[in-house]
């Protein structure tokens, strides 16, 4: 299962750090999480797919540049889901 | 006053003269005030035979023309001088009360110089201008003397240098309202060379602007943009500035034990949400900011002050290898009350860890020491035994023990919280910053990694000097209103330069403003090439270009940088040696400076 990761105040929705789910994709991963927490599901998404300057990494990289919600996942890979960040 | 109130303030403390001079009016609209005013001014005052600790060298505190107006996060200001740390042009800038004071006094610019005699205070009010003894203030922290001097946030504001500007420590901050820090480039110290040790203002006199109707327009619109973003509105609230730990260190950018890493194994116990759900009591605003970034927090021992911020928590945690929190917290709380510059004191320290690991500096520090901190820090401030040669910086540090390839600076400033092989485009605002490696003077980090305002690849070269030239234009304009780079997250160019327009009733487009930018970056350039800097100091640290991150998602990336530098130098209408060229000098109107 894949590892995936939260951060900021997407931590709330599961009183969690990070959770292990099963997926090929990262939509596949969302569409789990998104069954767990409706909450979750509204603060990520919307009927466009992810909400604006939510980010998304697969191992590091961001799947804007990969293929977005169908990058693929595998049971080793770790998956980072950020709420909007800002700051530096 | 309706955006400039024309006035400089001149004061010589080795003669006591105190004089008002003009600002010239064409000067201002070329280079709008802070940053860029300061800039233009330093090139007339301070040439290649001045040495920064010497009486000739001045300090010029410059606010905007929209300081004070009220418009959102309009209390910024700068500090500009030739620095002690570097040699380059220093300019630094700071949030809080302190600037937007200064103007209501009824001045946009004070220019000190000379050196007193004994330690002396500057104190600016309606009743005028007086310098008074500061001898007993001497030797007190910067908490115990801004208390003293009557600190009250928006009628009576001070700033002051602590222990560390006293002893010419060359990363010495100055500090106002308490908290906040003129950090970079060593600006206390430049401060305790003059023997001064507070300047304190309290105004009456008010930005109006020239078109009230359209400023509170203005003032509607930019509220609504960042109540929108939910950056501004959420994020930076919520868990500050170091809410961009986590997601740094996750794409394997975050510099660990002096940038032998990418990755910190604790980032997350360093990162905004461990400072809001362990250490935070309240956040806090700057004067007519709605998006209250700053954190107080308070540790388990009692302490409590302001911090820390993503820098500093930085500084000390990764940096060091320390995940303690509570300890982070307070070597940030010492900073601030010694008057030190936390990037460049974490960095330095993190590099005499190095240096003893390697045996190199005979020592028993290491790596993840957070019960030294406290020492370290006080030690720097007080030139006390190792601290000494702390506080020389860390390129004096490296080169003392033969190891100047483990200083981790650029132009001799340390470098911030951002490892370029795994951002591409930071490594080249580092190489490029006039005043030595900084973040600030053309962050990276939205393009290449928050998708502000879209994602670009941060592995790529290619076409990244024209988005840094840029960036760094857009850093130079806020700078020179001056604006909070964090309302720049949310609220475009255009909407500064209306605002300019409204405060002063002069017509501004986001292009003139962009063109202000680029005048105000070539001029530092200019300054830098007077004192000698040449294309070789547009480079990195050995580290970053020849060896590769060993693990991670960066694994196997130096910084390329020479690519990256030639297309800039090209962009930027400058030779293959980085000097600027007649006509981009013409274009920008300093081909008068070049022949002079």
């Amino acid at each position: 299962m894949a590892q995936v990761k939260l951060f900021g105040n997407l931590r709330q929705y599961f009183q969690k750090r990070q959770l292990t789910i099963n997926g090929r994709t990262v939509r596949d991963i969302l569409a789990e999480l998104c069954a767990e927490s409706p909450a979750f599901c509204t603060a990520v998404t919307d009927d466009d797919g992810l909400r604006p300057f939510i980010k998304i990494t697969v191992n590091g990289r961001d799947i804007q540049l990969e293929n977005g919600l169908d990058t693929a996942v595998t049971n080793k890979d770790t998956i980072a889901i950020f709420p909007p960040i800002a700051g530096g | 006053m309706h955006g400039w109130s024309g006035k400089i303030l001149d004061i010589d403390l080795s003669g006591g003269s105190v004089e008002t001079r003009p600002l010239d009016r064409e000067t201002a609209r070329q280079f709008l005030g802070g940053r860029g005013l300061g800039a233009r001014l330093l090139w007339d005052l301070v040439g290649p035979e001045v040495k920064p600790l010497s009486p000739e060298n001045v300090l010029i505190f410059t606010t905007g023309p929209i300081t004070a107006s009220a418009s959102q996060t309009s209390n910024r200001f700068n500090v500009s001088s030739k620095s002690p740390l570097t040699g380059t042009i220093l300019h630094a800038n700071s949030g809080g009360w302190w600037g937007m004071q200064f103007k209501r006094t009824g001045y946009d610019v004070l220019i000190v110089r000379g050196r007193a005699k004994n330690p002396v205070m500057i104190e600016i009010t309606p009743e005028g201008v007086k310098i008074e003894d500061a001898s007993h203030l001497w030797g007190k922290g910067v908490f115990e003397t801004t208390e003293l001097l009557g600190q009250n946030r928006n009628k009576r504001n001070v700033m002051c240098i602590g222990p560390a500007g006293e002893n010419l420590v060359r990363i010495a901050a100055i500090m106002n309202d308490g908290e906040r820090a003129l950090a970079r480039g060593g600006p206390g110290a430049v401060m305790g060379s003059k023997n001064l040790k507070a300047i304190i203002v309290e105004g009456k006199e008010k930005n109006q602007p020239a078109d009230k109707d359209q400023f509170k327009f203005m003032q509607y619109e930019t509220g609504k943009l960042l109540k929108a973003s939910p950056l501004t509105s959420q994020a930076l609230p919520e868990f500050g500035t170091a809410v961009v730990m986590n997601v740094v260190n996750e794409i394997g950018a975050l510099p660990t034990r002096n940038f032998q890493q990418s990755q910190f194994e604790h980032a997350d116990r360093i990162s905004g949400e461990a400072i809001t759900d362990e250490i935070l009591v309240k956040n806090q605003a700057c004067w007519a900011c709605p998006i209250t970034c700053t954190r107080i927090s308070k540790t388990a021992s009692g302490k409590e002050g302001e911090g820390p911020e993503f820098e500093s928590a930085w500084a000390f945690g990764a940096q060091c290898g320390i995940a303690d929190l509570d300890l982070i917290t307070e070597a940030n709380f010492l900073c601030n009350d010694m008057g030190l510059d936390t990037i460049s004191m974490g960095n330095t320290i993190g590099c005499a860890m190095e240096l003893a690991e390697r045996g190199l500096l005979d020592s028993d520090l290491r790596f993840g020491q957070a019960g030294k901190l406290q020492d370290l820090v006080r030690d720097t401030a007080y030139r006390q035994g190792i601290g000494d040669e702390l506080a020389e910086g860390s390129v004096r540090l490296a080169a003392n023990y033969g190891a100047p390839e483990l200083s981790m600076t650029v132009k001799g400033l340390e470098l911030p919280a951002y490892d370029p092989r795994g951002m591409q485009g930071q490594g080249l605002v580092y190489a490029t910053s006039n005043r030595g490696a900084c973040h600030e003077t053309g962050n990276m980090l939205g393009p290449e990694v928050l998708a502000l305002p879209r994602l670009i690849d941060r592995f790529a070269t290619q076409g990244k000097a024209g988005i840094v030239s840029v960036h760094q234009n857009s850093a130079a304009v806020i700078d020179s209103l001056v604006y909070c780079k964090f309302a720049n997250m949310a609220v475009a160019e255009e909407f500064f330069a209306r605002t300019l327009t409204a405060v002063t009733g002069e017509p501004y487009t986001a292009d003139d403003l962009m063109k202000v930018g680029e005048r105000v970056w070539n001029m530092e350039r200019l300054y830098n090439l007077r004192e000698g800097f040449t294309k070789e100091d547009d480079t990195l640290p050995d580290r970053l270009l020849n060896d590769p991150v060993a693990a991670g998602p960066s694994a196997g990336f130096t910084v390329n940088l020479a690519p990256m530098l030639e297309e800039y130098y090209q962009f930027r209408g400058w030779d293959e040696n980085g000097v600027p060229k007649e006509a981009k000098l013409k274009e920008l109107g300093l081909d008068t400076l070049r022949s002079s």
